[in-house]
């Protein structure tokens, strides 16, 4: 017998978000949907999908899909195969997207181009959508987004992404849009299916042609130097001053993971206590209170604890990620980490493991690649974690002489140290 | 010239990326990122005494390669 799945997908139109990483998609995703968003994963892969809705001016609702970002259409990545599936139609448990709206980074058009142009060989109706305008014009770049339109064949719509209004321009589009006759905004019916090697790298020689005939013809043909973040990088990435600055970050950090966290563990700790209590005083002694409190309280209670620790250091890893400081912590890193055949990516999750294993693996997820995440995830655990300490302290007692070595140096200090080194297993 | 030997700060542009014996895929994977035929590099900022990962400017973005990566990118003098 053969089993065959039949998937119902809503009737409103799933309008697919597509843009190379960096060029402030999910800021649009965030302006267009709301707070209405659900976040959940692709069928069988660790890659995030977000999916809101869009109630237009008429009154129709669409679906909105934040696609993972891309460089190109050629999947090398876990997220860039679930864009290409999601885009092809074939990624299990989803409908192929009946509009993509094409983002690009006015800032920077040449890289964002070659997308979209591989995006008109899907056969799908696209759209250009202009983002960040707003930047480009502070930095006296002039877009003309008819003549970019008229070069590329597709409707070019400008937005901002971070301004509450910026995407109106975009909403007002979709409203007026003939939702029953997309494809007049097909470049091409036929969907050619996943590029070979071969035919990926004659594409991007030709797009990349065509992307300069058209920067020039748009009198955009030069490079724009952001000089505020060059400014910020000669002192962020500089080979001294950068890890001195990277390492008072994470000290602070870390301090503030263990001292801030401290009162609201009490608090938890108390409260499960109090709880516990409650029920020895009003259950009857049997098995069923044993469950309750010896079971269910003091093993989610025992997870709860953990949670104000793992809020924190996600508060900060969110900060270090959204300033763009973690890319540039992955830079200074990447040496010490690359012994260990991982990115600089890796160290925070490791360096967190220290204090507790669960928010270490947890923060693996900002990690791309996915076997340097499996790497972290796998070693995370082997790090000397917190509650290590007190059987450490145990042992050392009980075994180790208390006496006093050269230099007033304590045998049982040094031991405890050398256990620590030896719990780092890439040193 | 290859790219790990480029002087900082000095504007270049990109020649061709060499394939890649060992690593057959990164020769894509620097095209898609923007390493092709016409672009112009400079190269931002080298590790201490020159090693460990450049940041390399290409287009309007910038990256940071390895050096097995910068190796692999030949780069040609803008005639001025």
């Amino acid at each position: 017998m053969t089993e065959s799945r039949i998937h119902f997908f809503a009737k409103e139109p799933l309008v697919a978000l597509l843009g190379n990483p960096n060029c402030g998609k999910t800021a649009l995703f965030n302006l267009l949907t709301g707070s209405r968003q659900k976040v959940a994963n692709y069928s069988g892969v660790t890659v995030e999908r977000k999916e809101g809705n869009l109630t237009l001016a008429s009154g129709k609702v669409i679906r909105i899909l934040d696609l993972p970002g891309a460089y190109s259409l050629y999947p090398r990545s876990l997220d860039e195969r679930v864009t290409c599936d999601v885009l092809h139609g074939r990624a299990a448990g989803e409908k192929r997207p009946d509009l993509v709206l094409c983002v690009l980074n006015a800032m920077n058009l040449r890289a964002n181009l070659r997308l979209v142009l591989a995006a008109k060989r899907l056969g799908l109706p696209c759209v250009v959508v202009l983002n960040m305008v707003d930047i480009a014009k502070r930095h006296g770049l002039q877009i003309d987004e008819q003549a970019l339109a008229k070069e590329l064949g597709m409707p070019v719509i400008p937005t901002i992404g971070i301004q509450a209004r910026g995407a109106d321009d975009l909403k007002s589009y979709l409203a007026q849009l003939d939702w029953r006759n997309l494809a007049a905004l097909s470049n091409t019916s036929l969907d050619q299916g996943d590029e070979t090697v071969i035919a990926h790298s004659e594409h991007i020689e030709s797009d990349n042609i065509q992307v300069h005939r058209i920067l020039k013809k748009l009198n955009l043909d030069h490079v724009i130097p952001d000089h505020f973040s060059d400014r910020l990088d000669s002192v962020l990435l500089h080979p001294i001053i950068g890890p001195i600055i990277l390492t008072v970050l994470l000290f602070f950090i870390f301090q503030a993971v263990f001292s801030w966290a401290v009162y609201p563990m009490e608090l938890i700790k108390l409260g499960l206590e109090y709880l516990g209590g409650l029920l020895t005083q009003f259950l009857p002694d049997n098995w069923f209170r044993s469950l309750l409190i010896d079971g269910i309280l003091a093993g989610v209670g025992g997870v709860l604890t953990f949670l104000p620790q793992i809020l924190i250091l996600f508060f900060f890893i969110l900060a270090l990620e959204e300033s763009g400081y973690l890319p540039r912590a992955a830079y200074l890193l990447d040496r010490l980490m690359g012994r260990a055949g991982l990115s600089g990516r890796s160290f925070i999750p490791l360096l967190s493991s220290f204090a507790c294993a669960i928010p270490g693996i947890m923060a693996t997820r900002s990690i791309s690649n996915a076997r340097d995440r499996l790497i972290t995830i796998l070693i995370a655990p082997m790090m000397t974690c917190s509650a290590r300490l007190p059987v450490y302290a145990l042992l050392i007692s009980a075994f180790i002489p208390h006496t006093k070595l050269w230099f007033d140096l304590d045998l049982q200090g040094l031991v405890l140290f050398a256990l620590y080194l030896a719990g780092i297993p890439f040193l | 010239m290859l790219l790990d030997q480029a002087s900082l700060g000095t504007l270049f542009r990109v020649k061709g990326v060499l394939p890649s014996t060992s690593t057959p895929e990164v020769k894509g994977q620097l095209e898609d990122i923007g390493f092709l035929t016409g672009e112009q590099v400079t190269v931002l900022r080298k590790g201490l005494f020159g090693k460990g990962p450049i940041l390399v400017r290409v287009g309007s973005s910038t990256f940071a390669l390895r050096e097995n990566e910068a190796k692999l990118i030949e780069l040609e003098a803008i005639a001025s």
